[in-house]
Parts: structure tokens; sequence; C-alpha cells
């Protein structure tokens, strides 16, 4: 039994795996997500008359925006690429595990590692981008320099934590189905899909808004620090 | 669990251009419709508002004219009515000297009118019984009374007090004058004689006496030198009667 679509490799070149199942669902998700953007907002407009599916975008990236705000209680324009994008990712990748014959790629290690280390990444790429550097990095001395090493393994036990609680709950999720296949054939695992359904869409938010918390934190400080100079 | 990390590296670069692709064809063209919506409307809301204002603006300004117009229009109606009422007043009063001056032309006229009736009754009452006293005197006018009459002339002639002899005396003109006695009736010629004795004794100066009989002269005697006249007739009497009746008359009537 394959647990991770990244055991499925379609082509390899010099006994090395090149093209597995994660990265070409990964593409297909992508070409998926960019064409239906791209059709949609073809035609978009200002004006108070607005198409169905245009209404349908609209109202996802303000609520990730109001998401963003009520989470970090700064302005959404900077974040929102990001932290919509793993949102809308992660969604698309485990509504579409519905599809037989569909490997979502977020069953994948390989795919969660490489989200939570964007995270990762981000979290300093961000901080720097709005308070500089020197500051960023003091709030790793905070509040003593002997809690440096504390806040270094915290930044990558979460960075861990965050990857392998979404490929648990993904691969989990196929384990379980196929396990059930195995036991009950019929009608219980159409269940467990549905609800494999609402655990994909309930990871999607909780890494999004993990990361959000993440980097804004990293933010926070800033502001709380120009807070207490204002003062 | 297994990891690759080759996958991983490739996932990475999957999700950085996903990232890229997304913001370029969904959150920019999504974010900037909704901004500009957004926009349109609050400069929808902005133009509102300024209408709003320049209606409320408009809206006090009518009300404030409409105010100056009412207090305009009061104040002229104010203005109006006092003329209207000064000229009333003015009308009233030029009306009434008009009509007092009528009623005062009238009641003279009236008056007027009064009095010359109350005249020409009272003349025609007085000559109706002078000519009544004149016709039954006449009637009556015999020698006998002609004789006391004449009589009574002397006696008064004779009796004239020296101021009113001196006064008739210096009226006349020349020395010598003429006197005329009028009478009703015929003087007989011993009367003349004595007559001219009391004359020539009473006004001295005069010469000559001549004698007239004019009927006018009711029962009575009438001495005439140079407009000096002494007469004592019935008449006479019924004369200053009738004068002094027309006098009494008149006054009692303007009273």
């Amino acid at each position: 039994m394959k647990l991770s679509p990244d055991q499925i490799v379609y082509f390899k070149w010099h006994g090395f795996e090149i093209l597995n199942a994660t990265i070409v669902f990964t593409w297909v998700i992508m070409i998926v997500l960019v064409v239906a953007s791209w059709l949609i907002t073809k035609k978009i407009t200002s004006g108070s008359k607005i198409s169905r599916w245009q209404n349908v975008l609209e109202t996802t990236v303000s609520m990730i925006n109001s998401q963003i705000y009520e989470v970090s209680r700064q302005e959404p324009e900077l974040y929102l690429p990001f932290i919509g994008t793993l949102f809308i990712f992660i969604f698309a990748a485990n509504i579409l595990s519905a599809i037989p014959g569909f490997y979502a790629p977020t069953a994948s290690l390989s795919t969660t590692v490489a989200l939570a280390l964007c995270v990762f990444f981000a979290v300093p790429v961000f901080g720097i981008a709005r308070r500089g550097p020197k500051s960023y990095l003091k709030s790793y001395l905070q509040p003593t320099v002997l809690m440096l090493p504390f806040n270094i393994i915290g930044e990558i036990s979460r960075t861990l934590a965050l990857s392998v609680r979404l490929y648990g709950n993904m691969m989990s999720g196929t384990v379980i189905i196929a396990i059930l296949l195995t036991l009950v054939p019929l009608f219980f695992p159409v269940v467990m899909q549905v609800l494999g359904l609402v655990t994909g869409m309930i990871q999607a938010y909780i890494f999004a808004i993990l990361a959000l918390v993440y980097i804004t934190s990293a933010s926070q400080i800033h502001q709380d620090k120009n807070k207490q100079e204002g003062e | 669990m297994n990891m690759n990390w080759f996958t991983v590296i490739a996932q990475i670069i999957n999700f950085l251009v996903l990232v890229y692709l997304l913001k370029r064809f969904l959150y920019g063209p999504i974010v900037k419709a909704m901004d500009e919506r957004q926009g349109k409307i609050e400069q929808r809301e902005n133009d509102a508002q300024e209408k709003i204002l320049i209606a409320e603006g408009r809206a006090q300004d009518y009300i404030e004219k409409t105010a100056k117009l009412d207090q305009e229009k009061n104040e002229i109606l104010y203005h109006t009515r006092q003329e209207a009422e000064a000229e009333k007043k003015d009308y009233m009063e030029k009306a009434r000297d008009e009509i007092d001056a009528q009623k005062r032309l009238w009641q003279d006229s009236m008056m007027k009118e009064k009095v010359q009736y109350l005249a020409e009754i009272q003349r025609h009452i007085g000559s109706q019984s002078y000519r009544i006293a004149k016709r039954v005197l006449e009637d009556l006018a015999t020698m006998k009374l002609e004789k006391i009459l004449f009589e009574v002339f002397l006696d008064k002639l004779a009796s004239l007090e020296a101021k009113e002899k001196s006064l008739i005396s210096g009226n006349l003109v020349r020395p010598s004058s003429r006197a005329v006695i009028n009478s009703a009736f015929e003087i007989s010629e011993e009367d003349k004689k004595r007559l001219q004795t009391v004359i020539e004794e009473a006004l001295q100066g005069v010469e000559q006496v001549e004698y007239r009989v004019s009927p006018e002269i009711i029962s009575g005697v009438q001495l005439e030198v140079n407009g000096y006249h002494l007469e004592w007739s019935i008449g006479e009497y019924l004369k200053s009667f009738e004068e002094r009746f027309l006098i009494a008359a008149e006054s009692e009537n303007l009273s």
C-alpha cells in the first residue's frame, strides 16, 4: 500500500525520481487555480453588477482579508498573497482528493514540509520586511539573551509541528479510507470521504491561520515596542 | 513516513510560483476591482454628502428668503394699511368738513329763507295791521277828530323844548325859510292863523308857511322845515309801531 503520492513515480532519469504524483498533481491544482482565476478575472468589473464567479472570488478574498485583519490587526495587503495561497492550495488539494484517482499533494510529507519550510522562511522575511533586520533579530534575544536558543528551537519546532500536523491529517484520511475499504467495502468509506472533506477544509484553515499567527507575531512585537516607545 | 528532498524543493518552487501566479491573476485584479468599487462608493457617498450639503444650504437660503419676503410683505402691508388709514382719515375729515360746510350753507340759507319768510310774514302782518288801522282811522277821521289832532299838534309845537327849537332853527339854511305843513285834512283859515303865530313864536326865521293836503298822513299834521320833520299823526304812530314790530320779530327769529 502506497501511503504517499511521492511513491508513485512517473518519470526517472538516471535512477533519480524526477516526476512523481505529488509534483504532477500539484501542477494540476496550479493549472486549475490559475486558469479559473484568469477566466474569472478576465471579465472582472468594478461596477455594481458582477458575475456569480467574481462574487465567489471577491467573497473568498474579502473573507481571507478579514481573517488576516482579525488575527494580526494589521492591513492585510502584505500577507494576502502568501496566506491566501496557502489556504487556497491546501483547500483545493483536499477538496479535489474526493475525485477518484486524484492524489492530494498534501498527503505527501514532502509537500507539507515544503509548505512548512515556506512558512519558516516567511516569518523572518516578513518580519525583516516590516521591521528591518536589526529589530527583527533582536526579538530572538527577548526577554533575555539566555532565551536565544529556546527561541530558535521554538521557531524550528513549530515549523516541524506545522508540517507534521498537516501531513498526518491528510495521510491518515487516506490511510483510514484504505483500511476501511478492506474491512467494510460498501457505504462506510463514503461517510469517511465526507468526513475527509471536512477535515481537509479545517486543516487548510488551521494551517493558514497558524502560518499567519507565526508571521504576524514577528511584526506584533514590533508594534508593541513602537507603542512602548510612543508612551 | 518517507520524505523526498527533491520533491520538497520542487514543491517549494511550485508553491512560490503559485503564489506569484495567484497574485498576478487572482488577488491583484480582485483587490483592484474591490478597491475601485469601494472608491466609487465613497465617491458616490461624498457626492451625495456634497449634494445634501448644497441642498441644505439652498433650503436654508430659501427659508431665509421666505422669511425676508414675509417680513417685507408685512412691512409693506403695515405701511399700506397705515397710509390707507391716514388717507381714510383725511378723506373722512374732508368729507366731514364738506358736509359741515354744506350743512352750514344749508342752515344759513334755511335761516335766511326762514328769516326772509318770517320777515315777509311780519311785514305782511305789519302792513296788514297798519292798513287795517289806517282804514279804521280813516273811517273814524271826522272833523271832530281832526280838530283834536290839530290841537294836539299845536300843543306839541308850542311845548317844544328850547334845545329842539334851536336845533330846528340851526338847520335853517337861510334866515327866511319856508315851512311846509302837510295835513290829512284841510285846515281852516282860523287854525292857519293860530298855527302861523305858534310857528313864528317857536321857530324864529320862518317867514312863509305853505299848506298841503296829503291823504297818506292818516289823521295828523306834519311840519317840515328844511328836512326837519315834526309830525303828530296816527300814521306816524302806526309807522313807528310797524317798525318796532318788525324789529322785535326779527330779533326773536334770530335768537
